[in-house]
């Protein structure tokens, strides 16, 4: 059944993701974002990998872009069409770079199948094996991260507090 | 199972910990009126402390949290770099903060965890490690950046900064996931001896592409430098002197652990890469540095190149090569901090970072314009100041490599930056002054600049010893390439 599904989810990633780049609405573009992150989590539970498709779904679709739309309606972006007259001057450039970047993906992607497959049931994505490995080898980047939420609040509290008596502080500098 | 730790390797970093979190008390029970900087005084306590505690760790030898965390020479020698440069970078955010009150304590704070990031970054072993702590240090830079929030240029560069940032982050995690896929682990020593026993692939090579990018907008080389110029010029000061020398050695010691120990193996490959890059880089950044007109972006301009010239001890691939880049960054950081202290000073007095401005300098304040001259004078590398002997140790090393051509092109190079450091230094020698009022000096920063410029100074006579420690650095490294 597998693999019906996994051509179908991708398919949908794919013209997902380019909807996120083509669309000139922001409104569409935060909402195939949407799908897009849908669908990816869809494939990491065919791999079995349960617990990051729901943490994909959770955060992502679930926090994180509907804070992207709450953003894209204050700002009453839906009704301003992006521009495409920017951008010219390094469009070939960028094309050139991008399909040299894309060919040499589908290199590494084709040897990739060839040589490193893994037995997709060596490795069962559920909560508990995570937490193991999570809480035993990868104890440490997993408590330094508490640095970097750290971080956020001081980046949060120190720019965005005191925002309204703005032109005080740069009086001496 | 769970693994077994062994704090003493780690005993630094909780030290640093530790005191970020009594400082967040002190700085939470603190009366919010008081003048008086109890975090600065406190911050340097602590720093002091912890440079005489690094002394005492020079023996230590190990791998820690199931092979994540390594203590070696190499993590050692940078550890030591990073805390002395930040004893500079706080006094000059003491100094350059004095108006911010309030929220010049929060800075200290993201300074500190940027001090954790990066020693982190010197012990890592791992990769999800090394991207963690990379993280730590360039988000707490990210803030940092913008935080003049009411200055326009500020803001700018903090945008430009996190998204170009966000970017490398996001290549280096792909380059990771494809490693990851091909080695099957995301330790260093699993890795190294998968490269030991494959040839460079498909994906290997797209692989190490992608990390060699993200490392290469940490050093700032070209093709990846694009954020540099707006970013030194935009940044409050004390965070661009942070850049251009604390992350620029967090960026090598990447490169050194990565390129010269873990992809040790595929160095054939990746060398000439790595030649022709450094050459690119140190042209790129010397052409552009000579039209500008503005002292930030001038030093940003010459730190691309600069990056120039340390990518020819990854090219040489040699310990030599590696000990060259060891050394001519302890160098850089008392010259690149001499010029910034002299930056700091001028600013505050003439609130203006215009090279036209410097005019005269040398009526104004002699100790600011004697320090300006050595850094510029160290910068461009001449005998018998420390930018020489780095520079001298580097060519060698590529000479020796056989990249004869590539020392020739660092030659012209060096020839170039020598006319807009001295373009500078006649300014301030020669031109006549705007105004003669004398530049006020506070205690503090007489005493940094004077051991600022006994740094250049010392490290450039008395190379023996700090040649050594560069090179111990070297040979006690985990996972060097036989």
């Amino acid at each position: 059944m597998s693999p019906f599904f996994f051509y179908l989810f991708a398919a949908i990633l794919i013209f997902a993701s380019l909807a996120v780049i083509l669309a000139r609405n922001p409104l569409y573009n935060v909402l195939a974002l949407v799908v897009a992150i849908f669908s990816l989590s869809c494939l990491f539970v065919l791999l079995e990998a349960f617990f990051v498709g729901m943490i994909l779904l959770l955060v992502y679709a679930g926090a994180v872009l509907v804070f992207f739309l709450f953003v894209v309606m204050c700002l009453n972006l839906n009704t301003v069409v992006l521009s495409s007259q920017q951008q010219t001057r390094f469009r070939w450039l960028g094309s050139f770079v991008g399909l040299m970047f894309l060919f040499s993906f589908a290199l590494a992607a084709k040897s990739f199948i060839r040589a490193h497959a893994m037995e997709p049931s060596s490795i069962r994505g559920t909560i508990e094996v995570i937490g193991k490995i999570l809480f035993t080898d990868y104890l440490l980047p997993f408590e330094l991260t508490s640095f970097l939420l750290l971080i956020a609040i001081f980046g949060i509290v120190s720019l965005a507090q005191g925002a309204l008596s703005t032109g005080k502080d740069s009086e001496n500098l | 199972m769970f693994p077994v730790i062994n704090w003493s390797l780690v005993s630094l970093e909780v030290l640093m910990s530790i005191i970020l979190v009594l400082l967040v008390a002190v700085d939470i029970a603190l009366p919010k009126n008081t003048d008086k900087d109890w975090i600065g005084i406190f911050s340097f306590i602590g720093l002091a402390g912890l440079i005489i505690f690094w002394l005492t760790q020079g023996s230590l030898n190990g791998v820690t949290f199931s092979g994540m965390y390594v203590m070696d020479s190499l993590a050692w020698f940078f550890k030591g770099f990073f805390l002395v440069a930040m004893v500079f970078v706080f006094a000059m955010t003491q100094e350059f903060f004095k108006s911010l009150g309030e929220r010049r304590n929060e800075f200290y704070l993201l300074l500190w965890l940027a001090l954790i990031g990066m020693c982190l970054i010197a012990s890592s072993a791992d990769f999800l490690l090394m991207f963690i702590a990379i993280e730590i240090l360039t988000i707490s830079l990210y803030v940092m950046t913008a935080y003049l929030k009411s200055d326009r240029l500020s803001i700018e560069a903090g945008m430009k900064y996190l998204i170009l940032g966000a970017l490398a982050s996001g290549f280096f995690l792909y380059g990771i996931s494809f490693l990851y896929g091909a080695a099957h682990s995301t330790h260093f020593d699993v890795i190294q001896s998968y490269c030991q026993t494959h040839g460079i692939t498909p994906i290997t090579v797209f692989a190490t592409v992608l990390i060699f990018a993200a490392v290469g907008f940490k050093i700032a080389a070209v093709p990846f430098h694009m954020w540099v110029a707006d970013v030194y010029q935009g940044a409050p000061t004390p965070v661009t002197a942070l850049l251009s020398v604390g992350s620029k050695a967090a960026g090598f010691i990447v490169l050194i652990r990565l390129f010269f120990g873990v992809f040790g193996a595929w160095h054939v490959e990746w060398s000439l890469v790595l030649a022709v890059l450094s050459a690119i880089t140190m042209t790129y950044g010397n052409l552009v540095a000579m039209c500008q007109t503005n002292i930030k972006r001038l030093l940003g301009y010459s730190s691309i190149s600069h990056a120039g010239y340390l990518l020819m001890g990854a090219a040489a691939g040699t310990a030599l090569g590696a000990a060259g880049i060891n050394f001519y960054l302890l160098g850089y950081l008392f010259t690149n901090l001499a010029a910034f202290l002299v930056i700091i000073v001028f600013s505050i007095a003439a609130k203006s970072d215009e090279i036209a401005d410097y005019a005269g300098l040398s009526q104004r304040s002699s100790l600011l314009a004697c320090a300006m001259l050595l850094a510029l004078v160290s910068l461009a590398g001449m005998p018998p100041l420390a930018g020489f002997f780095g520079k001298f140790t580097l060519l060698m090393a590529v000479i020796k490599s056989g990249y004869v051509w590539l020392a020739l092109i660092a030659g012209v190079n060096i020839v170039i930056s020598t006319y807009y450091y001295l373009v500078v230094a006649k300014r301030i020698f020669v031109e006549k002054p705007h105004s003669t009022t004398p530049v006020a000096i506070s205690a503090g920063m007489q005493l940094l600049l004077v051991l600022a410029i006994v740094g250049i100074v010392v490290v450039g006579t008395f190379q023996g010893p700090f040649l050594d420690a560069a090179m111990a650095a070297v040979n006690g490294m985990y996972l060097a390439h036989p």
